[in-house]
């Protein structure tokens, strides 16, 4: 180990360009990965308030054609369908009912600046199926929800917003034209946990719809019970949609079964479509072409970095070979120097990944700024370590596999003496 | 007993338009603590020669023996063991390895041999440097030394092994008069000390006078 650092220490003092170009290319690629595999992550795995992604189902999409014709429709719920095709499943701890997406509308509090926030409605389950950490009042309930009281829950910066720096429950503000009263303050959460995220939380207004036909502005949030499988749920949901089928099959329309309600790692893979149907596996062969893409690219040329490198150790090679070792510790050697100059690239392409998600604001946080940011703990994961370690491993192996078995299988006799 | 047992070795390289002999049916052996040192003009097979004894190369045809086991049927890796423990290479060059130093350069055979000590391999190092004058040098990196400090160094490297051969080419070619007559009263020591077999290529007839034997080379074809 201490002769390998010394070798590398050399060949940094001695090959500046190509030891430098090795560490940067490298750190460029791990950095690169990181971004991608974090951008990712960030999409899939569990942080609040979204705390239980793995046991999570959305019903977002309802979709209907005509038996005869070629008209279809297909858009987010009514609260009416959304309770048809999700209330009470089989395996499912709470289902809890929200727009679809965030509606932007004017706030104005005792501050008097007015400004736009990110609203969501939610049914009072919306509290338990997400993990809204409640600074301060309460949550609105189901008999206000009913009722249409205009209460809300607003995120502590809003609130600081509309009211400086007094106290938000009791107060009133004027959202959309209409004057609210704070029941309670949760903490900010990130626009990433795209579910559950907003600025300001109304209830639900169970009459809004977009006409017949069962469409509207809202979505189910499923959370499983631990260890019921996905399938089992989906199946109880198709037959639900079996049942509304017969129900609109004299009007002259069928339903479309297009596999909801999703999981997380189909709402991470971009799929909105409410018509198709989403095809997870291609889209992982997609993810893994481009890790491969990204991986590959960069080891061809760290492959022939490595090359020139050894290229000026050929004479050395012989005359380790003379005293007795072999061509399998001539590989190990060379890609476990090669993984130390892989590992120092690796952390400085961590850091470099770390650093751009705290500090890119655009591609981590709200553009009003508002909303927060992942925690670094989101991002400081095991499996993000773990990518990164493995990607060193993998760049240093695909890298240094080629030059160090040829090296390898240099004759003894000509790598003395080449020059 | 020979140590060295060479029968009817040849070594031809072959090219798709040519065909060179670099050996033609040379039969030599060598017994233990014997010091013989290979003379011949220049191109005539002499390194060659080294080079299959040394299991760097292997011969067209003909056996080669080494303390009394057929080499030819040594494997790679089996090769690899045997040279590990059982010989010794000098070159004219040195071929020191620039980024380690001196202990570290003496220490490369041993950091091949499975089962010893960091601390014995250490122990070992300091043993052989002491005893070739140069422990002084031992955080030394080959550029801060002279050639004669080099080839100690080199020798150093070639016995830290305790093999029983060392087979040293041209180890003072490279080096004045003064410094040659060192390195040659450093190798006779090892052999009349030490008791190791030794086999020297050499331009030098002066220092090959001083070996036990001289083997003469020309055209690929053992003379004398």
């Amino acid at each position: 180990m201490k002769n390998k650092l010394k070798q590398i220490i050399y060949d940094m003092r001695t090959q500046p360009v190509i030891a430098w170009v090795t560490v940067i290319g490298t750190a460029l690629s791990i950095f690169l990965i990181m971004t991608v595999v974090m951008m990712q992550q960030v999409n899939v795995m569990s942080f609040a308030p979204e705390s239980h992604r793995d046991r999570m189902l959305y019903g977002m999409f309802f979709n209907r054609e005509m038996i005869e014709g070629e008209n279809s429709s297909s858009a987010s719920l009514s609260y009416d369908m959304a309770k048809r095709l999700y209330a009470e499943l089989k395996g499912v701890e709470k289902t809890a009912y929200q727009t679809l997406g965030i509606e932007k509308v004017d706030a104005k509090g005792t501050t008097g600046e007015k400004f736009t926030v990110d609203t969501r409605q939610t049914d009072d389950n919306f509290w338990e199926v997400y993990d809204h950490k409640l600074l301060e009042g309460r949550y609105y309930t189901a008999d206000e929800m009913m009722s249409e009281r205009k209460v809300c829950v607003v995120s502590e910066s809003t609130a600081r917003r509309l009211f400086g720096g007094e106290s938000a429950v009791g107060q009133y503000f004027e959202l959309d034209h209409k004057d609210y009263e704070v029941v309670g303050v949760v903490a900010n959460s990130s626009i990433f946990a795209s579910m559950a995220y907003a600025q300001v939380f109304v209830p639900l207004d169970t009459d809004a719809s977009w006409g017949e036909g069962g469409f509207g502005p809202f979505m189910a949030s499923l959370l499983v019970e631990k260890g019921v499988d996905f399938e089992d749920v989906r199946n109880q949901v198709k037959a639900r949609y079996a049942e509304v089928d017969a129900e609109i099959k004299p009007e002259g329309f069928r339903t479309v079964y297009h596999g909801a309600p999703f999981d997380q790692e189909i709402i991470a893979s971009g799929h909105r479509g409410s018509n198709t149907t989403p095809d997870t596996s291609s889209d992982r062969y997609m993810r893994y072409a481009i890790y491969a893409i990204l991986l590959i690219v960069p080891a061809i040329n760290l492959s022939s970095m490595l090359h020139s490198r050894l290229r000026r150790r050929v004479s050395e090679i012989g005359v380790r070979r003379a005293f007795g070792c072999t061509k399998m510790r001539i590989v190990a050697d060379i890609i476990a120097e090669n993984l130390i100059v892989t590992i120092i690239g690796g952390i400085i392409g961590f850091v470099l990944g770390i650093i751009f998600a705290q500090c890119y604001d655009g591609l981590y946080t709200d553009p009003t700024g508002t909303a927060a940011r992942p925690a670094l703990s989101i991002l400081l994961n095991w499996t993000i370590l773990g990518i990164a370690f493995g990607t060193c491993f993998f760049l240093n192996i695909i890298s240094a596999a080629v030059p160090a078995w040829q090296a390898s299988r240099l004759n003894p006799v000509e790598a003395i003496n080449a020059k | 007993m020979s140590l060295i047992e060479l029968s009817g070795i040849d070594k031809v390289y072959r090219t798709k338009e040519i065909e060179t002999t670099a050996l033609e049916n040379v039969n030599l052996t060598v017994d233990k603590g014997e010091f013989v040192s290979i003379m011949g003009p220049s191109g005539c097979g002499k390194s060659t020669l080294l080079n299959i004894i040394g299991l760097l190369d292997k011969p067209t045809a003909g056996t080669v023996r080494l303390l009394d086991t057929d080499c030819s049927t040594l494997g790679d890796n089996a090769m690899s063991h045997f040279r590990n423990a059982n010989l010794g290479f000098v070159f004219q060059s040195f071929h020191l390895i620039p980024s380690l130093d001196v202990a570290s350069n003496v220490e490369l055979p041993l950091a091949y041999r499975s089962g010893m000590s960091a601390s014995e391999r250490h122990r070992r190092v300091d043993e052989v440097l002491a005893r070739l004058g140069i422990s002084h040098r031992k955080k030394h990196l080959p550029t801060q030394l002279s050639g004669g400090q080099c080839q100690r160094v080199a020798i150093a490297r070639a016995i830290v092994g305790r093999p029983s051969i060392v087979l040293a080419d041209e180890p003072t070619g490279n080096l004045d008069s003064k410094m040659g007559a060192e390195v040659m009263d450093l190798l006779h020591s090892l052999n009349t000390d030490d008791g190791i077999t030794i086999v020297m290529v050499t331009h030098n007839e002066a220092q090959a006078m001083q070996t036990d034997r001289i083997v003469r080379f020309f055209d690929g074809r053992v003379i004398s």
